[in-house]
């Protein structure tokens, strides 16, 4: 089961933080000013990424230097990554809100499939949205635990009890060292015992 | 497993035919709307299905193929000519 990447947005419908590990097509750098800082990091020397390094790779607005893209950079409709991350979420909220009224109850938009990778979307009561997108086999129980073994672990230890980190701000994403390790630790687990 | 609904859109999103099957047992099943809500998330779907298509983290992809609620998931078929059809089931365990 290979996990391709992973959103968490929260409740003002924003990207706070942004990780991947086996993305193949990366997306182009964000447009200037329009990514929060503190959502991902520059991917340069980044030893999982065994592809082409000089593809384009994802830089918050913060970071100035872009490395030369080469000229197998970006294939002619790979999208910013800031208007990837708010595709994802319209597509997410506009399912979300099919899957409820559709079936009359309080129902949850669980999970969808194409040909090439399945998206996940795990809930919090709070607004928080953690959204994985992995290979199509991947089951529906492991990669939902796995997310909720994120929450209940690296999100609660290193973000909501992070005095240094707001919560619900409009300015500001959630990345911080530890909280990727966590989030990387239990992805790796949860592949491996798949 | 059962049907609860067949729809089938156009290639322009428009829904063009529904049928609804009764639900066997009563907490299956999916709520009645009216025809104009079928037809707002019908063109939805279509915009969905397409949009799905371009997320795929490597390289081209179909559009959305399953949907999955809690109790019941949505299979969505997309022909050459670009009609989609979707049909609404309880979920197998």
């Amino acid at each position: 089961m290979t996990i391709y990447s992973l959103y968490i947005y929260d409740r003002h419908c924003a990207c706070i933080y942004y990780h991947d590990w086996h993305r193949l097509k990366k997306p182009k750098p964000a447009n200037e000013g329009v990514l929060l800082p503190n959502v991902t990091k520059g991917d340069v020397s980044n030893p999982r990424n065994t592809l082409n390094t000089t593809s384009g790779v994802v830089v918050a607005s913060g970071e100035t230097q872009l490395p030369s893209a080469g000229p197998s950079a970006t294939a002619g409709n790979a999208l910013p990554f800031d208007e990837e991350a708010k595709l994802v979420y319209g597509v997410l909220l506009s399912l979300r809100n099919m899957v409820k009224k559709l079936s009359g109850r309080e129902e949850t938009f669980v999970c969808y499939r194409t040909s090439n990778y399945k998206m996940q979307l795990f809930e919090t009561i709070t607004g928080y949205k953690f959204v994985m997108l992995t290979d199509p086999s991947a089951a529906n129980d492991l990669v939902r635990n796995g997310l909720r073994q994120i929450y209940i672990g690296p999100f609660l230890d290193h973000v909501v009890r992070n005095p240094l980190i707001t919560m619900d701000s409009r300015e500001s994403g959630i990345d911080n060292d530890l909280f990727r390790a966590g989030v990387d630790r239990i992805v790796r687990h949860v592949t491996i015992f798949s | 497993m059962a049907v609860f609904s067949l729809w089938v859109i156009n290639k322009a999103g428009g829904l063009v035919y529904q049928k609804d099957f009764p639900a066997a047992s009563k907490p299956d099943g999916l709520a009645v709307l009216t025809s104009n809500e079928y037809l707002v998330l019908a063109g939805t779907l279509h915009g969905i299905h397409a949009i799905t298509s371009r997320l795929s983290p490597i390289g081209p992809s179909s559009g959305a193929e399953v949907i999955e609620g809690e109790t019941f998931k949505m299979t969505i078929r997309l022909t050459p000519t670009g009609v989609s059809t979707l049909s609404f089931t309880t979920k197998p365990n």
